[in-house]
């Protein structure tokens, strides 16, 4: 089987399960109440971070144990800018804050604090890809850093205690409120969900653009897309700060349908979480992000109830499984499996592809 | 300086750990000429190519090329902006692509981030992919996987990656490893219908081959250059003869 009519088989059952995971999603609150609604809507906000996994690991191959960080800080900041939008939070009353600190008057404009919620993970991955991708750091030293950085984020947050609620977090977060007036629980999860369909769309873009097949180039053959002439650390650090920018995007809409942030969506144990939904759904298709995320935390709900913390055992065992019988994750293998007809076998041997 | 000279290694060294791998190497290729590298395994052949693509840092000399100083550049800069294209010991390809979309990739434009994200591939790149495939003789094959071709393709692939850079300089680095005498003689008419407007520079084991390319060839030993001429010169030469040809 030739290359293309491969390419064109994957596009086709890839197609039909997007359709379907759609489908499912969009008609979800018909079925399920409010709270489950506001349940899944919350996991929709990780699909985005999911997806930000992806365009990091999947397309380019570098692997983040980090990637809460951006989520994070942009959760965060839609927290602290949502709560000054009304005054001065009672978390800060607490610790003895009675006039707004400056450098917070910014994010009294909602705007503004959507801006900010972007653009300072964005700038701070700028930061942190410029030394960590240019080329002295390779491999699993990049995974190590990003991951202490994960813990340096969480350690900070639950010290800045006057600023972020300290171990307390920050609650009181209200929905968004693109009209002017915040959404219901069912109008923010199709908000919600636009912005993961947007997001899915974002980066099918730019894994089909001519960016994307360099991006594939430097995970396939790093070397040798140096030597054809490419800057490589110029294409990672690019491929990072998107990427941090997404899972931003992600964390705000997080901190807004859960209405409360806390340390932990900074931390490793979310870094590596949604490292394990892609490796579980498959990488680089975009389509094993989303299922895996969806799956994972689906059977997360319905198994706590009688696993309990018995259940992140079972998470290590299902990735333990996948990884040694589906080194392309649950939807990789869909995508690529061809059932054995004797009569291709026969005839098609030689062909190959 | 040779001002004629497209490419110039001036007493150029590098060791490894005390082991000087290249040893004090000048060298002056021409522009459009075919120079063949010869000597026995571990002479600093590859070494050299490392030096001139900046894979490997020099420590000593310096390297010229259109009269610019090029030493210590990075290497993607070596490539991209001075135009020199390396073709690897071995293929060294893109292997879960297609053969066109490896060329796609090496195609020379532009290399920026932002233009490629706002890019797809246009017509007149489809243009030169075609051209390229004929003279690499893969134009059947050009949607195969390259993992599923045979080594010698492979080979061919790669050397079709360093024309669609468009470098002015080709440097090939045993291109037959692995080839049948056929696919090695294809090779050599592929290279000679390469040279002209460019130049082209490979290291080579088989002697019939460097007989059919070569115009002039450099041998190497221990990191040094023992002899240059043209091929009768030099398969007639007994310092030549007695540490490599004879083996």
């Amino acid at each position: 089987m030739g290359g293309i009519k491969k390419a064109r088989l994957i596009f086709t059952r890839r197609a039909g399960i997007n359709a379907l995971i759609l489908a499912f999603v969009a008609l979800y609150p018909v079925a399920a109440g409010a709270y489950r609604t506001d349940v899944l809507a919350k996991t929709l906000a990780l699909v985005i971070l999911a997806l930000s996994v992806d365009l990091l690991w999947g397309y380019t191959g570098i692997l983040s144990l980090g990637q809460a960080v951006p989520f994070g800080l942009g959760a965060y900041i839609a927290a602290i800018s949502d709560n000054v939008s009304r005054g001065i939070p009672d978390y800060m009353v607490t610790y003895g804050i009675t006039q707004l600190p400056a450098a917070f008057m910014p994010l009294t404009v909602p705007a503004v604090g959507v801006a900010l919620a972007v653009a300072v993970p964005a700038a701070l991955s700028y930061l942190i890809g410029r030394l960590l991708l240019s080329g002295r750091v390779r491999g699993v030293f990049v995974s190590l850093i990003t991951m202490a950085v994960a813990n340096v984020a969480t350690v900070y947050i639950n010290n800045a205690q006057k600023f972020t609620g300290g171990s307390n977090g920050i609650g009181d977060i209200t929905r968004p409120a693109p009209f002017g007036h915040a959404l219901s629980i069912y109008g923010n999860y199709y908000f919600v969900m636009a912005a993961a369909v947007l997001a899915y769309a974002f980066c099918y873009y730019i894994g089909s653009s001519r960016l994307g097949r360099v991006l594939g180039a430097i995970r396939a053959n790093e070397n040798r897309a140096v030597f054809i002439g490419y800057r490589v650390s110029d294409y990672k650090v690019f491929i990072y700060v998107v990427s941090a920018a997404l899972a931003a995007i992600a964390g705000m809409l997080y901190a807004r349908t859960t209405g409360m942030v806390s340390p932990a969506v900074t931390g490793i144990r979310l870094s590596t979480l949604a490292v394990i939904w892609v490796a579980v759904g498959g990488r680089g298709n975009l389509t094993g992000a989303v299922a895996g995320c969806l799956a994972l935390n689906g059977m997360e709900r319905f198994a706590a109830g009688f696993l309990g913390d018995a259940w992140e055992l079972a998470v290590g065992a299902i990735l333990l499984l996948i990884v040694f019988f589906m080194p392309d994750g649950v939807i990789g293998a869909v995508l690529r499996f061809r059932p054995l007809r004797p009569a291709a076998r026969a005839k098609g041997g030689g062909a190959g592809g | 300086m040779d001002d004629k000279a497209l490419l110039e290694l001036v007493n150029v060294s590098v060791d490894f750990r005390g082991f000087r791998a290249v040893d004090g190497v000048s060298m002056s290729v021409k522009a459009g000429e075919i120079r063949t590298i010869i000597g026995p395994n571990g002479a600093g052949k590859s070494t050299l190519i490392d030096l001139i693509t900046a894979k490997t840092k020099l420590r000593y000399g310096r390297i010229f090329f259109q009269g610019r100083d090029i030493t210590n550049r990075s290497p993607d800069s070596i490539a991209r902006i001075y135009g020199i294209g390396r073709k690897f010991q071995g293929p060294n390809v893109f292997g879960d692509m297609t053969v066109e979309e490896n060329l796609a990739l090496a195609l020379s434009g532009s290399r920026g981030v932002l233009r490629n994200l706002l890019r797809s591939e246009s017509e007149d790149a489809r243009g030169a992919i075609d051209g390229i495939l004929d003279t690499i003789e893969l134009a059947g094959a050009r949607r195969e996987m390259v993992s599923s071709l045979s080594h010698g393709e492979k080979q061919w692939v790669e050397i079709g990656m360093v024309l669609a850079q468009d470098a002015k300089l080709i440097i090939l680095d045993e291109p037959t490893t692995g080839m049948t005498a056929d696919e090695t003689y294809k090779t050599g008419e592929m290279i000679r219908a390469m040279s002209g407007d460019r130049t082209v520079i490979v290291t080579e084991h088989d002697m019939d081959f460097v007989r059919q390319v070569a115009q002039t060839v450099t041998v190497m030993n221990q990191g040094k250059i023992l002899a240059e001429g043209g091929f009768e010169e030099i398969s007639a030469n007994p310092e030549v003869i007695r540490v490599y040809l004879k083996e």
